[in-house]
């Protein structure tokens, strides 16, 4: 069998190297992307809750003052917003769990 | 210090009153027809020459192009790609938005609840109108799925609506606060700088601009994740049962 020659040894030890280390940073940077994605789920969760709670809130006070009620509606929709809120964070969660889920 | 707010003040450059309606032309319009025609601008001067292997001018449509293809493939599916041009126009605008925005003397229209509800809204109908077209009669279901007790319909009904009209609310106030504190910061810093002028002046100039760097990456971070919740909204609308 002919041997290899020294240089192209070298070669294909740096070779390997670059690719260990590129698989660190590969690695690291992942990590870090997934902490980073993390946070902006938890932070949509966030707004989806609050979201639902004020246009609820909105569309009760608007009916208020359209049927000339005190707060009757006011006080239904903003609990049937925060359930929808609720919701929505429900779904939003269950639709990045999915997305996850396909990139495994 | 001059106040951190007045740069969000819209300013009538051209008064218009029709029928009491006031539609002027403000600073705002102004800010959107520049990052309309920057749009255009940049596209065609990078398109001017199309080669088969692109050179580094028609890279950037290109590559423009490929994330917003990959953004809807993976999100909606290939069904999707028949609102790419909607899609496609939203990142853009948006995204030109943002970074013009950073400009001196220049005004971003993307930290007003008016504007980017206004797109909010359209992506809203255009969601609306993609159900009623993909399932007729059968997209009412959506406020009242299937398998649910007739007896709990008035508290169901209500809730999906909500749930619907809070959708462009989630994204507006997203872009919105985001941009607005992010210059509302920048502004405060700057404002430092003048104060303490030469003497310890420089501490708040050198986080000026590590902010504007921040708030390039926030606000190409920001466009994308308005586009992305599209998506996600618009694939709602077309996979929901």
């Amino acid at each position: 069998m002919a041997q290899i020659p020294e240089d192209i040894k070298k070669l294909n030890e740096k070779i390997e190297a670059v690719k260990k280390e590129g698989m660190v940073k590969e690695d690291v940077s992942s990590k870090k992307q997934g902490n980073y994605s993390n946070l902006s789920v938890a932070l949509q969760a966030g707004i989806e809750l609050v979201s639902g709670t004020v246009v609820g809130a909105s569309l009760g006070y608007m009916l208020d003052e359209v049927f000339d009620f005190k707060f009757i509606f006011l006080l239904t929709f903003t609990i049937f917003g925060s359930i929808a809120g609720l919701v929505n964070v429900s779904r939003y969660l269950k639709k990045i769990d999915e997305q996850n889920e396909k990139r495994k | 210090m001059s106040n951190p707010m007045e740069q969000f003040e819209i300013k009538r450059l051209l008064p218009l009153d029709i029928n009491g309606y006031d539609i002027s032309f403000t600073n705002s319009a102004l800010c959107m027809i520049i990052s309309a025609v920057t749009v255009i601008v940049v596209f065609a001067f990078c398109l001017r020459k199309r080669t088969l292997v692109p050179g580094v001018a028609q890279c950037i449509p290109e590559s423009a192009y490929e994330f917003i293809y990959r953004l809807i493939t993976e999100n909606i599916g290939k069904e999707g790609l028949k609102y790419f041009s909607f899609i496609f126009t939203l990142f853009l605008f948006i995204v030109t938005g943002n970074l013009l925005g950073l400009f001196p003397y220049s005004f971003t229209f993307t930290s007003h609840i008016a504007a980017v509800g206004s797109l909010s809204i359209l992506a809203l109908v255009i969601n609306i109108f993609v159900g009623i077209k993909n399932k007729k009669w059968g997209y009412l279901r959506t406020f009242f799925p299937k398998g649910i007790p007739l007896a709990i319909a008035p508290l169901i009904i209500p809730i999906e609506i909500i749930s619907l009209l809070s959708k462009p609310f989630s994204l507006t106030i997203r872009l919105v606060a985001n941009m607005t504190v992010g210059h509302i910061m920048l502004k405060s810093i700057a404002g430092f700088v003048v104060a303490l002028g030469l003497l310890g002046g420089e501490i708040p100039l050198i986080f000026a601009g590590l902010i504007i760097a921040f708030e390039i990456f926030i606000g190409i971070l920001q466009a994308y994740i308005y586009t992305i919740l599209s998506c996600i909204y618009l694939s709602d609308a077309i996979h929901s049962h």
